[in-house]
């Protein structure tokens, strides 16, 4: 199990330190902004020091149109905080992006070109609205998906040299993650980096903040931040609730359930935008529908629903990646669950794997037979 | 310090005895809200709700208000066997910020010596952070322990050969029928069987304590039902452990009488507890060792 360790430096003295040799080692520098409060810290810290070595770095924001108001106001502030130190890099190309609220338009084409009003807003005067790099040297990860948000961070990074990405990824959100992070550094000793192609690295400097090591340094640095926090705070939302995400893809679409609150004409936007946004705001929280927790009392069980979802998946061009995949897992309730919850979040990407293991409940059912 | 067992008045003693000797401004208390205790004392205090402890609108003023002048009471709080339990967790980032922590809990544990670890990572989170239990533990902190010593009263209850066909053919349709169900309902339902057979043996000058009021007799209450300082006879077991902990800690019994039919589920509940009991008393026999 992985562990935090104290000693006696503060994360703060440690990312500054971490920061400056970013600086000395690395002449470009790219900060990947979310508009979320550990990429704002990052931002401010890394453009401080820009300021005061007369330094431009870049502030790289990868726009997936369907986001918060907040965010994207949030996102402006950091462009402009240091306007003398930074490079824009707000990108606004067409991207593929999962609806897990809809069955029928399972994909959102954001910046789709010729459907300009029906956006949830313009785009940016000053952003970059066409692929900065070499469409014969694109890559895509899956082509049945088609050009996704990965597909555009990964071009983005190799269409660039020499460069250090800074990245707010924090251990204690993920120590898995982190610990295939941490595997082999990018750069020198620095286990806080990665490799990249093309003499690139990604580093992460806030790896061993802690969620209150973060909102303190925006505190005592009177930092605005993502009104979406606020928002959740007052509504009561526990500390592992409350984050600025995405708003439909599979793993977030949850967010919708609070978005009309938070947000209304984000929310009435996006209701013109996409289809499914009503399902994801009624249904997002519910153990029946997409949490896919409790089996609507019309089947006999998880494997009928399955069938039952299978047999009426509306789009004939992806039912087939369903059918293949389910028919080498083993067939009993505790796979099926996970299967339905792959149908409801039309989660053809296998986003969500599917745990293909012998029933739990059996073992105890044994037990209780041999005892009663 | 980590005291067990105690009672309201010992506990208010503690805790004057712990202001006499400290220069403390403000007390919080962290309690349960079925056990809303009250103590009197001249500083500052304010309890908060074990529900709350997580919310951010707690979370952020304690951090800032609590400091080395402030005293913690975690009163009676281990609710989850889950170590990781996000209000466990905040409670540490609170006691983190005073050395001054008075830590009750009536039993040391909800089901097994592993517990006592919920209990040592308010004391110490950083010292005891995914560590297992030792009982060497005991020894290291400063922990008292009153034992409260149970003990079991088997009353039989005479059961028909009826009954007992009655028994079996209702736990096979359980298991046939079982569907979605998680098994671990099947003793559950038995047990309330298994009770309704013991409604014969009840008397009526005599409290009873059953899993719900479905034998319709005065002196037979529910678990949310019962009162303080009763003597009750328990038809059914709650089958949450620490539900009955709950019973026993609000009540104050420590004799527990038991109508017991001959039907195996009974056997089943009489093995549990006893194995339970034996957990309990081993861990107050090694904490007595240091004492």
């Amino acid at each position: 199990m992985l562990k935090q360790v104290y000693t006696n430096e503060s994360v703060l003295e440690a990312t500054k330190r971490r920061i400056e040799a970013v600086f000395d080692d690395w002449e470009n520098i790219v900060v990947s902004i979310s508009g979320g409060k550990d990429s704002t810290v990052l931002a401010h810290l890394a453009l401080q020091e820009a300021h005061k070595r007369n330094r431009k770095i870049g502030l790289f924001f990868l726009d997936e149109e369907v986001v918060y108001e907040s965010t994207v106001n949030q996102i402006r502030y950091l462009m402009n905080l240091y306007p003398e130190n930074t490079n824009k890099l707000w990108l606004q190309i067409e991207l593929h992006l999962t609806n897990a609220t809809s069955l029928t338009e399972g994909q959102l084409i954001c910046w789709e070109r010729g459907k300009h009003k029906i956006w949830m807003r313009s785009k940016e005067p000053d952003s970059i609205q066409y692929k900065p790099w070499d469409k014969e040297k694109e890559t895509i990860r899956d082509k049945n998906k088609g050009f996704g948000f990965y597909d555009a961070l990964d071009n983005f990074q190799n269409s660039r040299k020499d460069t250090c990405f800074l990245v707010g990824l924090r251990a204690t959100e993920s120590m898995n993650r982190w610990r295939a992070v941490a595997k082999n550094p990018g750069h020198k000793d620095w286990f806080w980096s990665t490799k990249g192609q093309n003499g690139n690295i990604s580093a992460y400097p806030l790896y061993d903040w802690n969620f209150h090591d973060v909102w303190k340094y925006i505190y005592d640095n009177n930092l605005k931040y993502s009104k979406i926090y606020d928002y959740q705070f007052k509504k009561g939302l526990s500390i592992n609730e409350i984050r600025v995400s995405s708003l439909i893809h599979e793993k977030s679409f949850k967010a919708l359930v609070e978005l009309p609150e938070f947000e209304p004409k984000t929310y009435d936007k996006l209701l013109k935008r996409v289809g499914g946004i009503a399902v994801g705001h009624l249904y997002g929280k519910d153990s029946k529908m997409l949490r896919t927790r409790k089996l609507p009392k019309n089947f006999k069980d998880w494997r009928e629903y399955r069938d039952f979802l299978l047999s009426t998946y509306p789009d004939e061009s992806k039912k087939w990646i369903f059918e293949k995949r389910f028919a080498r897992h083993l067939d009993n309730n505790y796979v099926a669950r996970q299967q339905c919850r792959q149908l409801l979040l039309n989660d053809y990407e296998n986003n969500l794997p599917v745990k293909n293991d012998v029933d739990p409940i059996e073992k105890i059912k044994e037990k209780w037979r041999a005892l009663l | 310090m980590i005291r067990i067992g105690f009672t309201q008045k010992q506990k208010q003693n503690i805790i004057n005895d712990y202001l006499a000797e400290h220069s403390i401004k403000k007390i919080y208390c962290f309690y349960y809200k079925n056990f809303p205790y009250r103590y009197k004392v001249d500083t500052e205090i304010e309890y908060i709700e074990y529900a709350d402890i997580e919310m951010y609108k707690y979370f952020y003023r304690l951090l800032e208000e609590i400091d080395d002048s402030s005293l913690i009471i975690i009163d009676e709080l281990m609710r989850t066997q889950n170590r990781s339990e996000l209000i466990y967790n905040c409670s540490h980032h609170y006691l983190n910020q005073t050395p001054h922590r008075i830590i009750f809990e009536y039993f040391p544990i909800i089901e097994d010596k592993e517990d006592f670890m919920i209990l040592l990572n308010f004391e110490n989170k950083n010292k005891y952070h995914g560590k297992s239990f030792d009982y060497v533990y005991l020894k290291d902190e400063d922990v008292i322990m009153y034992p409260r010593k149970l003990k079991l009263n088997i009353i039989n209850v005479e059961t028909t050969e009826k009954e007992k066909e009655r028994y079996e053919k209702r736990k096979e349709k359980l298991f046939d029928t079982l569907g979605n169900k998680h098994p671990d309902t099947i003793p559950r339902d038995l047990q309330l069987f298994a009770g309704d057979c013991k409604k014969k043996a009840i008397e009526s000058d005599k409290l009873y304590v059953a899993r719900n009021k479905r034998l319709k007799l005065d002196n037979v209450h529910s678990y949310q039902e019962v009162e303080k300082r009763k003597d009750y006879i328990v038809v059914d077991f709650h089958y949450r452990r620490l539900n009955f902990n709950d019973f026993l800690k609000f009540t104050g019994i420590t004799k527990i009488e038991y109508l017991c039919t001959q039907l195996s589920v009974d056997n089943v509940m009489v093995n549990e507890f006893i194995k339970w009991k034996a957990r309990l008393d081993a861990i107050y026999a090694q904490a007595s060792l240091y004492k």
